[in-house]
C-alpha cells in the first residue's frame, strides 16, 4: 500500500482541475468526474485539505480602508496654464510666464530626455528630489525662523526675569518645541501629499501618448 | 466589512458590462459620455472601481501610501488613454492591468532602492484594519491579527506573478477567465500559477507557524 507521502512526491496529473474544483470553477461533469477521482487520490485528497487552510489564513487578510481617490479630468495644459498666470497679480504676471516657462521646459527636457533615452535614471525621479529637496529647504528656513524668534525671546525673558520665573521659561520652551513638532508634522504630511500631486502632475505632462501604460504583465 | 469586501456585488455587476439597476450605467455607457466630453462622468468609474484597484494595490505592495498613489496613476493613466480602451478587454480588465504594471514599477523601484520590508508600517492601524472590531472578541482578533501578518509575510515573499494570482483570485475574486484576461497568458498557466502559489504559501506558513 502506498503512503500518502509517497504519493505526495510522485504528485498527480491533475492539479488543474483541483484548482477549478476548490475554486468552484468546475462545471457539473468535471465535479463529478474529480470528485470520484479524489476519493481514490490521497495526494490530491490531502492537498484539498491543506489548500482549503490556506485560504482560510488568506481570508484573515482584509483591507478595511477604502482611499477616495482624488480624481480631477485633467484640463488642456494651456487653460491650466492660463489660470495659473490668472492667479498672480498683474504686476506679477511677466515673473510668473517666464517662471512658468522654465518649469515647462524642464518638462520638455525630462520628456525628450527619457525619449532619446539619455542617462539612465529616469528624469521623473530628477525633478521629485528637486520638489523634495525645495520643500525640506522650507521647512528647514521656516525652522531657523522659529528657532531665532526662540532665541529672542529667551534672550529678552532672560534679561527680565529672575530666578522664580524659571518655570514660565520652560513652558515657553515646551510650548515652541511642541510648535516646531507640529510644523515638522504639518510640513511632513505636505511634502507627501506634493510628492504624491507631483507625480500625477509629472504623468500628466511627460505622459508619452505613444507609450501603452498597460503594456506586458506577462 | 469582511463579507462586504468578498462579495462586492456591485464590482460583480459592472465587471459583466451590466448596470446595478436600470437606472445605473454600466462601465462601457460611462466611458462613451466621457468620450463625448462629460468629462466628469469619469469620476463615476473612479468610484466604482476605487476599492478593488486600491485593495489589489495595497496587497500586492503592502503600503497604504504606495497603494494610493498606484489608485491615482491608474486612474490617471486610464483617463488619458480612454480612446485607446477598444472594449475588446473590460473596462475593469484594462484597469486591472494598468494598475498591475503601476505595481510592478513601484516594487521595482522599491526593490532598487531598498529591502522590501512590508512590516514597518503595521503600526499604523490602518494598513490593516481587521474587519472584526468587537472588542469582547478581543483574543479572536488578536489570533487573527497574528495569522494576517503570517499571511502578509508569506504572501510577500512569493514570487510576485504567483502572488498577483492568489490575489486576484482570493480577494478580488476574480474568475479564471478574468485573470487570464489580465494578464494575458492562458488560463491553464493562471490554474498553475496558482496552484505553485497555494503550495509555496503552505509550506511558508507551515514554517512561520513553526518558528511561533
Ligand atoms: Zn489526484
Amino acid at each position: 500500500m502506498k503512503t500518502p507521502e509517497k504519493n505526495i512526491i510522485e504528485g498527480c496529473d491533475r492539479k488543474e482541475d483541483l484548482i477549478g474544483y476548490i475554486y468552484e470553477e468546475l462545471s457539473a461533469i468535471e465535479r463529478s468526474s474529480f470528485e470520484r477521482h479524489l476519493a481514490g487520490c490521497p495526494t490530491c485528497s490531502e492537498e484539498t485539505r491543506a489548500f482549503g487552510r490556506v485560504r482560510d489564513d488568506l481570508s484573515t487578510w482584509q483591507v478595511g480602508f477604502t482611499p477616495q481617490t482624488e480624481f480631477q479630468p485633467p484640463r488642456g495644459k494651456w487653460s491650466v496654464f492660463f489660470e495659473l498666470v490668472g492667479m498672480f497679480p498683474f504686476w506679477a504676471r511677466g515673473v510668473a510666464l517666464a517662471a512658468a516657462a522654465m518649469i515647462l521646459a524642464t518638462f520638455s527636457f525630462g520628456a525628450w530626455q527619457m525619449l532619446t533615452g539619455g542617462g539612465k535614471t529616469p528624469t521623473t525621479e530628477i525633478s521629485s528630489a528637486a520638489v523634495e529637496a525645495m520643500i525640506q529647504e522650507a521647512v528647514a528656513k521656516e525652522r531657523f525662523k522659529l528657532m531665532e524668534d526662540f532665541k529672542t525671546e529667551m534672550a529678552g525673558l532672560k534679561e527680565r526675569i529672575n530666578a522664580e520665573n524659571e518655570s514660565r521659561l520652560q513652558s515657553v520652551k515646551a510650548d515652541q518645541d511642541a510648535r516646531i513638532k507640529t510644523l515638522q508634522a504639518g510640513f511632513q504630511s505636505e511634502l507627501r501629499k506634493v510628492n504624491r500631486q507631483n507625480s500625477s502632475i509629472r504623468s500628466f505632462f511627460a505622459m508619452d501618448d505613444s507609450q501603452e501604460p498597460w503594456g506586458g504583465t506577462r | 466589512m469582511a463579507a462586504a469586501e468578498r462579495r462586492r456585488p456591485e464590482n460583480d455587476e459592472s465587471r459583466e458590462g451590466r448596470s446595478d439597476s436600470d437606472m445605473e450605467l454600466n462601465d462601457d455607457q460611462i466611458i462613451e459620455r466621457t468620450l463625448a466630453g462629460e468629462t466628469d462622468a469619469f469620476s463615476l468609474l473612479v468610484r466604482r472601481w476605487e476599492r478593488p484597484i486600491y485593495g489589489l494595490s495595497f496587497r500586492m505592495l503592502g503600503k497604504d501610501e504606495d497603494a494610493r498613489d498606484v489608485c491615482q496613476e491608474t486612474f490617471l493613466a486610464a483617463f488619458r488613454n480612454l480612446r485607446k480602451f477598444r472594449g475588446e478587454a473590460r473596462f475593469s480588465s484594462w484597469l486591472y492591468r494598468i494598475a498591475l504594471n503601476a505595481c510592478h514599477t513601484k516594487l521595482r523601484k522599491q526593490n532598487s532602492v531598498q529591502e522590501h520590508s512590508i512590516d514597518y508600517e503595521d503600526d499604523d492601524g490602518r494598513k490593516y484594519e481587521i474587519a472584526d472590531t468587537d472588542v469582547e472578541q478581543m483574543p479572536d482578533r488578536m489570533q487573527r491579527d497574528q495569522r494576517a501578518a503570517m499571511v502578509r509575510k508569506a504572501l510577500h515573499a512569493l514570487p510576485g506573478e504567483m502572488r498577483q494570482v492568489i490575489i486576484m483570485k482570493e480577494y478580488e475574486e476574480l474568475t479564471f477567465a478574468e485573470i487570464s484576461e489580465i494578464l494575458e497568458i492562458p488560463v491553464s498557466t493562471v490554474k498553475s500559477r496558482l496552484y505553485t502559489g497555494l503550495q509555496q504559501m503552505r509550506g511558508r506558513l507551515e514554517k512561520l507557524r513553526g518558528a511561533l
